[in-house]
This record gives structure tokens, sequence and C-alpha cells, in this order.
């Protein structure tokens, strides 16, 4: 039957030859090759990780101001960003044009967006129909749009 | 906001929307499109303030409107006072001067 000899970790032979203790018989050789370890509890390493959020920021994710420049409607353009405020409550998340007083809502902040965008492309097409008549409050609000969305002129394209 | 209290507001102002899809209702007065408001879409609710400042009302008239002792006919009374709803009278004249109370006759 094979037997090997176990080194002793903690000492260094120096060159030449040497003898090599042989532990007795009785003493058991485990545990001398490595120290012997602990068994960890499962995720203990992972709870031994510090992590640090700051107080108030449960949603660090979404913005407090955005500039819109998305605005999906193939008959439309946006001549330059809209500034838009972003407001979470319970219930969603609504983007805010303060200069036009108009608003998107939804569950997420991409859905207020995409509200946002079909709102305010509603509100310019159907304030830009000459056959309605307005009050002058509308009039000042379809000036105002028109500084930041303009009617895509339909030969830009080709 | 609940979806039933805008749909009573709606109601009672009687607020006009052009499409069936549409994320815009609107007010008119004597054919004239006055202000407009956005609206519930589906069954969210929506931002009470925002809607409030749409249809340009301070928070005790929107609650009014909302509790149903504010009549159409009172808000139409609050957006002449605020210059939004030029009363018919003074329509004839185009001139936007006439449009304004005359201030000479006020002071003695």
């Amino acid at each position: 039957m094979a037997s090997a000899v176990v080194m002793p970790r903690d000492v260094l032979s120096p060159p030449g030859t040497n003898s090599i203790v042989r532990p007795s018989d009785q003493e058991s050789t485990e545990g001398r090759v490595l120290p012997s370890q602990e068994r960890l509890e499962d995720n203990s390493l992972l709870l031994a990780i510090p992590a640090m959020l700051p107080a108030g920021s449960r949603l660090p994710a979404v913005p407090s101001k955005v500039l819109f420049g998305a605005l999906r409607s193939p008959s439309l353009q946006l001549r330059q960003p809209i500034p838009l405020r972003v407001e979470r409550d319970q219930a969603g998340v609504s983007v805010i044009w303060e200069g036009a007083e108009e608003f998107g809502r939804g569950d997420t902040f991409s859905d207020a967006i995409d509200d946002f965008s079909h709102t305010i492309a509603e509100l310019y097409l159907c304030l830009s129909v000459t056959s309605e008549s307005f009050s002058g409050h509308l009039l000042e609000v379809r000036e105002r749009l028109s500084r930041y969305i303009a009617k895509r002129d339909r030969d830009e394209g080709s | 906001m609940k979806v039933h209290e805008y749909g009573k507001i709606e109601n009672k102002l009687g607020l006009r929307t052009r499409n069936s899809g549409d994320r815009l209702s609107w007010f008119e007065y004597e054919g004239k499109a006055v202000v407009y408001t956005k609206r519930s879409h589906g069954n969210k609710d929506l931002p009470e303030h925002l809607i409030r400042q749409q249809l340009k009302l301070n928070e005790t008239q929107f609650s009014e409107l909302i509790g149903c002792t504010l009549t159409k006919e009172a808000y139409v009374a609050i957006l002449t006072a605020k210059g939004l709803i030029v009363p018919k009278k003074e329509e004839p004249s185009k001139n936007p001067a006439a449009q304004t109370p005359p201030r000479s006759k006020l002071l003695p």
C-alpha cells in the first residue's frame, strides 16, 4: 500500500538534503496542508458588503428636469427641445411643460413622456385648424407652441 | 383626482372632445373654444392641480366645481372676470381697446 509524506506547511527546508520528520502514526495529518476553514453560511459574504443609499433617493432613475425632443408625429417636427419638469406621486409620473400648462401622465416616466408627445401634437394640430374659433388665451398658447413645433414639409423627406 | 370626478366636471361644463381617442377636452362658449384640459386616459387618476390650472380655477373654485356648488354659469362668470371670455356684445366693434372697460367713466 502506497503512502505519501506530508510536509508541514510552516517548515522551510534549507538547500541540500534533510530528513523529514514523519508524524507519529497517532497524529492525524488532516489539516496540515492548508489551514482549517470554517464553513460560511449562505449569503454571508453578500451580507458582509456594505451598501449605502442616500436618504430620499428612492427613485434616483427619474430626473427632476428633462429636455423633451421625441415628438412622435409624422406631420410635425420640433424646432427646439421643450423643457419639462418631472413630478412623481403615488399614482404615477407627470411631466409638465410650465410654459404651456401642458403635461403628460403615466405609470412610468416613459409612459408620461409618450403621453406628453401625443398630447402636445394633438394640441398643436387642433389649434392649427383655421376653421375653428379660439379665445385669445388659446391663440397665445398656439403662438407659444409655434416656437417649439412646426409642421413638417412633405417634400423634406424626399 | 379620480376618474369619476373628472367625468362630473366634463358633464357639468359640457367639455367637448373632437374624437374618442383624443387626449384633450375643450370648453367652448358661444362657439369659441376658450380653454382646454387633459382627459383621463383609461382609468388613470389625473393630477388635480394640473387640471385646475388648465381650467383656470383656484383651489376653492375647483373644489366647488367637483362638489357641484359651482355651476357652468358661475364658471363662465369666472372666465369672463379673468378676461378669457369676452362678452359677445363687445365683439362687433372689433376694436381691442373697446373690450376693456372705460376707465375714464369710473374716475370722478
